[in-house]
This record gives C-alpha cells, sequence and structure tokens, in this order.
C-alpha cells in the first residue's frame, strides 16, 4: 500500500478538524475527495502532503511514517497544486517550473541538464511551451493552474495532489486540466488525489471517491451511476437531494434535483 | 541582456568605490597621493575606510531587505520591520545614558549596547512565534511591529529621563552617521557582515520558493522552519553591526531590494549579490553627497536617503504601477 491512513485526527487551536480518518491507497489508483465546504478536505489533502503536523493517528507513505522523511526526501515522493490564487510570482514561467526540481538539486539548487532535459518534458506533457518565457504575473487563472499541474510534474513524483484544481475554470481550461491528468496517469501510473467539487463527473473521471462529512469518512471506495445507492451516498454527505439522469445518447449522469 | 546588467553593476561599483573617496571638502587629487601628506592621510584613514564602510553598511541593509521582503511576503517588510532598529536605538540610548563607554576588540560600549538590542528585540519576535506555536510571516511581522513600538516608547522614556546633553547624542545617534577613523570598524564590520551575507547567500534558491508560499515550499522540500531561523541569524547579525556602527540608516533596505526586483525580474540567486551592489553604491553615493552639499557642515547620512530615495522611489512606482513584484498577501 502506498498511502495508509490510520486513525488520523487534526485540531487546529483546540478544535478538531478531522478525526479517525483511516484509508488505504493503492499505487495507480485515483483518488477524488468530496464533501461539503469546511469538511475537513482541503485540510485532509495538506496532511497527506505532510503540511500539517497530525494531532493522533498516523500517516505512512511508502511504509514509512511521513513525519520521518526528510523534507527533501518526501517532496521525491508527494508533490501538491493548491488552489490557484492571484499571486503575483516575479519569476518566469520557466524559472518556476525549475523549481520543482528542488528536491533533486544540490548546492545553490543549480540546475543540472537532466533537470532542464525533465522541465521541458513537463512543459510537452501539459502543452504548456507556449508559456515558458512568460512572466507567472501575466498569465490567466487556467493558465496558471496549467502552469502549477506542469511544476508538480517536473517534480517527479508517484503521488500527485490537488486541491481543487478545476473549481475556478472556465470548461474549456477544466477539459484541458482533467485530459492533462489522464494523461499524467497513463504515462506514470500516478497516484491521484483531488479535491472536487465538480460531482456531475467525479463518477466518470476517479476510480475512487472518499466522502468527508464534518471531519470523518462517510464512504470510501467505488462508486456506479448505476445504482441509486450513489444518489444515497451523495444526499448524506451534501444533504441535498441527488437523481440519476440520462441522456439521449445513453450517457448516465447524476444531477442534483431543483 | 541579463548577464550585461549584472556586468555593468559590477562595474559601476568597483568606480563609485574608486571615485568617491576622492570628492568631499578637501579635494584630493588622485596624482598628488604619494607625495603630499595630509591628502594622502585624509584619504587613506579617513575617506577609504569610510567608503568601505558606506558600501558595506548599504549593501547590507539592502540584502537583508531583500530576504525579509521574501520572507515575509511583503513589500513593506524591511531590516527594520522586526523591530531590529528600535531595539538597537534602546540598547545605545541605555548605553548613552548610563555613560558606558568602553571599548571592546574596538567596538565602542554604544555598539555593543545597538547590538546587544538588535538581537533582544529578534530574540522576543521569534521567542514569541516559537511559544505560540505561530510561526506564520503575518503573526511574525505583527509581533515585530508590537516589540518595534515597545522599544520605540522605551526609547522615548530613555529620552525624557535623560539631561540635555545625553539626548542631544541620542537624537545625533539616531540619524545615522559613517564616520569613521581608521580600519577597526571595517574590518569587524566586514566580519559581521560577510559571515551573514555567505549564510544568506546559501538560502537564495529557497527565497524563491519562500516568496510562492510556506505550503508551497514545504512541498517542494524546502525545510520551512530551519530556512527562516537561519536567516533570521544572518539577517540580525548584519543588521545589528550595521545599525551597531552607523545607526539605524532607514530606506536602504526598503527601496533597494524592489528596485533590484523590478530592474532584474530575476531569481534569488541572481537578486541577492545584485542587492548588495546597488545598496552599496546607493549607500556610497549618498554618503558623498551628505559630505559635500553643505561642506564644511555634514549632513546625517540618514536625512540624504529618504531626502534621495522617497522621490526615486515614488517615480519607480509610477513607472510600473500596474507589475508589483510580491503581492501584499
Amino acid at each position: 500500500m502506498l498511502i495508509d491512513v490510520n486513525n488520523l485526527s487534526f485540531s487546529y487551536n483546540h478544535k478538531p478538524i478531522l478525526h479517525g480518518i483511516s484509508v488505504g491507497i493503492n499505487e495507480g489508483e485515483q483518488w477524488a475527495i468530496i464533501g461539503k465546504n469546511g469538511a475537513g478536505k482541503s485540510t485532509l489533502i495538506k496532511c497527506l502532503a505532510g503540511l500539517e503536523k497530525i494531532t493522533s493517528g498516523s500517516i505512512a507513505i511508502a511504509g514509512k511514517r511521513i513525519e520521518i522523511y526528510h523534507a527533501k526526501d518526501i517532496a521525491k515522493l508527494i508533490s501538491y497544486v493548491p488552489q490557484v490564487s492571484g499571486r503575483n510570482l516575479p519569476f518566469s514561467v520557466f524559472d518556476y517550473m525549475m523549481m520543482g526540481r528542488f528536491p533533486y538539486q544540490g548546492f545553490m539548487a543549480i540546475p543540472s541538464a537532466q533537470d532542464k532535459k525533465i522541465v521541458r518534458e513537463s512543459m510537452q506533457l501539459t502543452d504548456t511551451e507556449e508559456f515558458a518565457e512568460r512572466k507567472m504575473n501575466t498569465l490567466s487563472g487556467g493558465e496558471l493552474q496549467r502552469v502549477f499541474l506542469a511544476g508538480a510534474v517536473a517534480q517527479k513524483t508517484p503521488i500527485l495532489l490537488l486541491d481543487e484544481p478545476t473549481t475556478f475554470l472556465d470548461p474549456f481550461h477544466q477539459q484541458l486540466i482533467i485530459k492533462t491528468l489522464e494523461k499524467i496517469h497513463t504515462e506514470f501510473n500516478t497516484t491521484i488525489i483531488a479535491v472536487t467539487h465538480d460531482i456531475s463527473s467525479v463518477i466518470d473521471r476517479y476510480s475512487n471517491i472518499l466522502g468527508l462529512k464534518d471531519g470523518t469518512i462517510l464512504f470510501s471506495g467505488k462508486l456506479s451511476k448505476e445504482s441509486s445507492e450513489s444518489t444515497e451516498i451523495y444526499k448524506k454527505i451534501f444533504e441535498v437531494d441527488f437523481e440519476i439522469a440520462e441522456s439521449k445518447n445513453g450517457r448516465k449522469i447524476i444531477l442534483q434535483k431543483i | 541582456m541579463t548577464f550585461i546588467k549584472i556586468i555593468l553593476l559590477i562595474a559601476t561599483a568597483i568606480l563609485a568605490l574608486c571615485i568617491c573617496p576622492f570628492l568631499g571638502m578637501v579635494p584630493i587629487s588622485p596624482f598628488e597621493l604619494s607625495h603630499n601628506a595630509l591628502q594622502s592621510n585624509i584619504f587613506f584613514s579617513l575617506r577609504l575606510p569610510r567608503a568601505f564602510t558606506a558600501f558595506l553598511a548599504g549593501g547590507g541593509l539592502s540584502l537583508c531587505g531583500l530576504v525579509y521582503q521574501a520572507m515575509f511576503r511583503n513589500p513593506l517588510a524591511e531590516p527594520f520591520t522586526l523591530g531590529v532598529a528600535s531595539g538597537a536605538s534602546c540598547g545605545a540610548a541605555l548605553t548613552i545614558l548610563f555613560g558606558f563607554s568602553t571599548t571592546f576588540l574596538g567596538i565602542s560600549g554604544i555598539a555593543i549596547g545597538a547590538f546587544s538590542g538588535a538581537f533582544l528585540a529578534i530574540f522576543f519576535v521569534y521567542g514569541f512565534s516559537r511559544i505560540s506555536k505561530k510561526t506564520d510571516s503575518l503573526t511574525m511581522l505583527l509581533a515585530g511591529i508590537a516589540v518595534s513600538f515597545m522599544f520605540s516608547s522605551m526609547l522615548m522614556f530613555f529620552q525624557y529621563l535623560s539631561d540635555m546633553h545625553d539626548s542631544f547624542q541620542i537624537v545625533r545617534w539616531l540619524m545615522g552617521g559613517l564616520e569613521v577613523f581608521g580600519y577597526d570598524t571595517v574590518v569587524i564590520m566586514l566580519i559581521f557582515i560577510a559571515l551573514g551575507s555567505m549564510t544568506i547567500f546559501l538560502k537564495l534558491p529557497e527565497l524563491d520558493h519562500l516568496l510562492t508560499g510556506e505550503d508551497m515550499a514545504k512541498s517542494r522540500g524546502v525545510s520551512v522552519t530551519k530556512t527562516k531561523a537561519y536567516l533570521l541569524f544572518a539577517t540580525t547579525l548584519i543588521v545589528g553591526i550595521t545599525v551597531a556602527n552607523c545607526g539605524p540608516i532607514g530606506f536602504v533596505g526598503l527601496i533597494i531590494p524592489y528596485f533590484t526586483r523590478s530592474y532584474f525580474n530575476l531569481n534569488h540567486r541572481v537578486l541577492g549579490p545584485m542587492s548588495f551592489c546597488v545598496g552599496g553604491i546607493f549607500l556610497l553615493i549618498a554618503d558623498t553627497f551628505s559630505r559635500i552639499i553643505i561642506a564644511p557642515t555634514e549632513i546625517p547620512v540618514g536625512v540624504i536617503t529618504a531626502l534621495l530615495g522617497a522621490p526615486f522611489f515614488l517615480r519607480i512606482l509610477l513607472s510600473n504601477k500596474n507589475q508589483r513584484h510580491i503581492d501584499i498577501f
């Protein structure tokens, strides 16, 4: 098992955010974390990335507890793409992507030929070559998200964590990000874990679902569009009604009832 | 293009260091240095060490400004943000008040007081953030401002208690000055600033990462807490020794990094040495102005840096109003 979370709890200022979280994630699986706002999704993904100090329980990555790893070693296993924010970064896109190579670099983080090659390859994979020379602060939200993703790809990790990668994007860029994630998965068999609000298509795009409610796991595993069990679980997680609809050409989709 | 800029800048620095010592109330000709005892005396024991002091102080302060701005992700952060200046001023005022003026290893009592004050201020801020378990940038920045105010009011209290003579001495110290005699001060400053700058230079790639946010930096393999501790220690070394010898020279650490960022717009591996150069040149020129503008009277250099710097800074703000290089988070 690649990621083994055992009875994890996390409190912030004595306020419990997550409790009793246990889940096992195998190599190459694609997990979506869904839940209401404030359910603890972002916190969980930060805990998995080793960014938060967990209060109790344990997270093991590749059989070793996450806090035992040296900072650079864990960065070789896990990359993390945060929510897009309007940050004004002074770097060129190429320089930013090169920063993804930091865990592999030594003295003064001077880029090697190998680093440059990997960055170029990551750009090709994510279709971001056209931005290479541009400054980060001239990119649109959708372009920025693609560059963030490319930076994570350049980090060459077996695990990729994403916090709402498509939430603020238009359908065109959403599609682009999803396609890129699929490419990354087929190319490297990367384990992808993403927080998402894209409820209608989550079953199509992710092999496993983790439903959070009030900081605990309400559901974890596979869901099918064929059975009404899915809508029941959605209802429990989001406290609104869902139904399964079918389009003319037979495509099934889970929709919120209005 | 960048390479040319770097070469140009280094050439300017060397040129400024060569030319500025010749300018002053007593004009010195480079051709008479070898056979005019008075001129060579003024040149070698006053002007030259003073030029070095100015360059080191300006370079050190602006490098620290660069570090703080990246570390706190805030263009308003500067070497004195964490209360270093007011801590140092307070320490200096205390030593003046109690007439403690023995020298130790060539450092004056006032300098020792100032240096201790600077470290005490940082110790408070860092200790607070460690105890409260809030090492995020914003908390540290705010704690620094609180500590700064605390020391400032203590300073006012000391000034209120002191007599006319001491009070004047404190005010004069607060204005800053680069008067040095001989090379004792230069050597000590060089040791501290070289030590601090080397530590910072080794951590320059980490500054790029800190600028993208602490979570991102961590996920890229930067040991954020450790790096910050290193940087805080190194900057305090530099700012402490500078303030101790030259007083709180304002504005350099705020405008020079900003200017360097907008001029070079590069990663910190280049920005670090470049900021040092630009800051050094700036303070050297400001000091030369302060010596010659209304000679034989010298204007305190702190007055000149702000007078020269403020309009220049406003000009930069105008020219790239839509392109700020660090966001206030």
